[in-house]
């Protein structure tokens, strides 16, 4: 068994490194699912999972069936976290619901502004459609999106009264960071954005929520000559877009934001206008993908799953809450069908400190070792716990019968290697071990083809205190 | 009489006058009938909705023709409720596929019996939906991932299996909403396979209605049904956003795609709020109007046709309006079409 300080940092091979990816390009994978993927060439999975537009789309019909408000336009965000956390378990494009939690992250739109849940579910369902496309294609959308148009005040944004809060963020948390641009660019790129509106949906009451669509105002867009980042003309929005993405700086934020999301945790995006990347020549690599590319993200993310960089990076983020939940519950083997309880999923990843659909700020979440103080960190053990004790958990039955299977007795040594290889393969560290084996000696050699019940007690007693290791919060 | 007697008595008309099938009115609004997954009707002018809240959770409203709410019951009794039917004590019968049960409350919401339990067995249920009386007072249940349909007494007691799970004659997948017309035939909302499947009182396959897709007489996924005393069904086509409209052979007839109006309660409601009533006028009137996602379907004494409209809280109410004709008075079925002008 690979210890943590032997395996952090050096390249993962075999089912570790597809496990690995498939955490990080998705949201993990059951370890026969691991194993299949593991048959093929690493660079061939990695092309299959950038393509999610090639797998099934997720039948959605039978969650709707007996979760019917989750299809009703007028449910809350909590519905609508429900309904993804069932597509980030259940859906075969991984890597589609994976990029729409990344850019739910760096365009953090929130439910509590208005409680106009459909707007809010829509915008997400637009970063399943555009999210591994052309930056450009992105940020258009993005400027379109009523959501976002609200979030951040664009329909109070007019020729005669400029608005300038989204052209600003637009600039600062969406596309270049701090630093790269000056006030009288944003007061510009507001100008450029003005008409940029909704059309008015039917009030809440009293037949619930209507659909908003975007709507461009030629009677309320400034028409006049505009001089932005250094290029002067009759800019609109899609001009200053265009403007944007061919910045040195949008290319390196947006791969900063990249490596912070799917390789290892950085510094949190407040500081990174003083605080240099912890790998500058993983940025460059994903920088030249992204301008060879046209600003393309599946090229930037081509270029960074099949890096050395990447492939050393195992285990060393911080699970965020939606990540750590929908990791036991693909561990747990439970959720494949549309069974109650996914509002607790919600519930969970909420307590944990991330409520879909509805971060606090515009700022978004901050990551990495943020995630974790000691409420946050109850909270994960306890729902690891609560879920991997469970007897009937396909996942835990699984790894029953795995060591079941090798048809022989396992010393306190072999039982735990292997559950931890089952559970990830989750190196940890020399202490973490030494307290497992503990639990593990207690039971002395034991061939978990014998008797199901002692099996799945011993088995159940372990994932316990894995899940409660240290270890187990990284991914 | 028994069923087999029953399903020799002829009832229904040779044919029909099709007068129109105008709208009537609407009851209910958000909050009150929220996100109503059944309805049924009382007496006294008592209308009841099955309400499935968000997340889990459901209980029934109680309003009137006046659309005045009388309160909600049942709350404490329920998880995942599908379908329900009240019975002459206007006692309430409902499904709950998370449950896996058959719950019998009262008007006050106090648990009178229940039965089932999860399985696969005789008596058991996985994911009950549609839930009808037969015309002995028998309990017929939807049975979806099991792909059957169930009779009971109502002691409980299982009476007969009809169906096997699969997508050819008589068989079912998933099945939903289910109803019983005067001669005791049952019909299912065969939900997976997006058709009605018609079955005879002692369960032999009579024939099918609807193929899936969106065009008139095409459905998906529907979810809810009912028959009339003319033998017109009336599906809940849950995945297009309209009920349809099926004479007794089974021949497309009409889509109900929604003409809602105000409700009185929605209208008392937004009169007190000027914001709303400005926010109003400035949207689309058209989109009001529709059926969001409805259900089910009840056909009343009275002819009247309500609509739960899940997505929109409310009841869309549409009346009749058809005559008998005898077999004198209606030329006999042609085998082709014609341009005959009269």
């Amino acid at each position: 068994m690979t210890t943590l300080s032997e395996s952090r940092g050096e390249v993962a091979t075999g089912v570790a490194l597809y496990a690995h990816l498939l955490r990080r390009a998705g949201f993990s994978a059951s370890r026969a699912q691991v194993e299949e993927y593991a048959k093929r060439p690493y660079e061939e999975v990695v092309e299959e999972l950038l393509n999610p537009q090639d797998q099934p789309e997720i039948d959605e019909d039978r969650l709707l069936r007996y979760y019917p408000h989750y299809g009703s336009i007028d449910n809350y965000n909590g519905a609508g976290a429900g309904r993804w956390y069932y597509r980030m378990i259940n859906s075969e494009r991984q890597l589609q619901e994976k990029i729409a939690l990344f850019w739910h992250h760096v365009f953090a739109t929130a439910w509590h502004k208005t409680e106009h849940s459909p707007t809010v579910i829509r915008q997400i369902e637009m970063f399943r459609q555009n999210g591994l496309g052309k930056f450009s294609d992105i940020l258009l959308d993005l400027s379109r999106d009523p959501a976002m148009i609200h979030w951040l005040d664009n329909n109070q944004n007019h020729s005669y009264r400029i608005n300038e809060n989204f052209g600003r963020e637009l600039m600062e948390l969406f596309s270049m960071g701090i630093g790269a641009y000056s006030e009288h660019d944003i007061k510009e790129a507001a100008r450029a954005f003005t008409g940029w509106t909704f059309r008015q949906p039917m009030p809440l009451y009293p037949y619930g929520h209507w659909d908003a669509s975007y709507e461009y105002d030629p009677n309320d867009h400034d028409d006049g000559e505009k001089t932005f980042l250094g290029q002067t003309g009759n800019f609109n929005g899609q001009d200053v877009i265009d403007i944007i993405v061919d910045q040195e700086s949008a290319a390196r934020f947006i791969s900063r934001h990249l490596y912070n999301f799917f390789v290892a945790d950085e510094s949190q995006v407040p500081a990174w206008s003083i605080e240099p990347p912890q790998d500058p020549e993983a940025i460059d690599i994903m920088v030249n993908a992204y301008f060879e590319s046209g600003a393309e993200i599946r090229s930037v993310l081509r270029a960074m799953f099949n890096s050395d960089f990447f492939k050393r990076a195992a285990y060393k983020r911080v699970k965020s809450p939606v990540e750590f939940v929908t990791g036991v519950i693909k561990l747990s083997g439970e959720y494949t069908e549309p069974d109650p309880g996914l509002a607790d999923l919600v519930s969970a990843s909420t307590a944990m400190g991330q409520e879909l659909l509805n971060p606090a700020t515009v700022e978004g979440w901050h990551t990495g070792k943020e995630w974790i103080d000691g409420g946050t960190l109850n909270e994960r053990v306890n729902f690891a716990v609560e879920h991997l004790q469970k007897v009937d958990a396909p996942g835990v039955l699984a790894i029953v019968d795995r060591l079941a299977a090798l048809g022989r007795s396992l010393s306190p040594e072999e039982f735990l290697d292997e559950c931890l290889d089952l559970v990830g393969p989750l190196p940890v560290s020399d202490e973490t071990r030494g307290s497992l084996l503990e639990f593990a000696n207690t039971l002395g050699d034991v061939n978990y083809a014998s008797d199901r019940d002692e099996s799945l007690a011993n088995v159940t007693h372990m994932l316990r205190l894995i899940v409660a290791a240290p270890e187990y919060q990284f991914g | 009489m028994t069923l087999a007697e029953k399903s020799t008595t002829e009832t229904r008309p040779h044919a029909l006058l099709r007068a129109g099938f105008p709208y009537l009115t609407t009851i209910g609004m958000r909050r009150v009938t929220w996100f109503p997954i059944d309805v049924a009707v009382g007496k006294e002018g008592r209308v009841y909705t099955l309400d499935r809240t968000q997340g889990s959770g459901g209980y029934i409203r109680r309003i009137n023709w006046d659309d005045e709410d009388l309160g909600a019951f049942g709350g404490s009794e329920l998880t995942w409720p599908s379908s329900f039917v009240v019975d002459e004590d206007e006692n309430f019968w409902i499904t709950d596929e998370a449950k896996n049960k058959v719950i019998v409350i009262d008007g006050e919401g106090a648990l009178l019996k229940s039965w089932g339990e999860k399985g696969s067995g005789e008596g058991q249920f996985d994911r009950p939906g549609g839930i009808a009386f037969d015309n002995d007072g028998n309990v017929v249940v939807s049975d979806a991932v099991n792909g059957r349909i169930q009779r009971y007494s109502r002691e409980g007691v299982l009476l007969q299996t009809i169906g096997t799970q699969g997508s050819g004659d008589g068989e079912l997948d998933g099945p939903a909403g289910v109803a019983v017309d005067e001669r005791g035939d049952i019909y299912v909302a065969d939900w997976g396979n997006h058709r009605v499947v018609h079955f005879a009182a002692d369960g032999s396959f009579k024939h099918t209605m609807g193929s899936h897709g969106s065009g008139d007489g095409e459905l998906n996924r529907p979810t809810g049904l009912c028959v009339d005393s003319d033998g017109d069904v009336y599906v809940a086509d849950w995945g297009n956003d309209r009920v349809q409209q099926f004479d007794q052979n089974g021949r497309y007839v009409y889509k109900f795609t929604g003409n809602s109006t105000l409700s009185k309660m929605g209208r008392r409601y937004i009169e007190t709020s000027p914001r709303v009533l400005r926010i109003r006028e400035m949207g689309k009137m058209e989109e009001l109007e529709v059926l969001r996602a409805p259900r089910s379907c009840l056909m009343d004494d009275q002819n009247r046709l309500l609509i739960p409209d899940f997505g929109s809280h409310r009841i869309q109410v549409y009346k009749k309006e058809a005559y008998p004709l005898t077999e004198a008075e209606i030329a006999p079925i042609m085998e082709t079409v014609d341009l005959y002008t009269v």
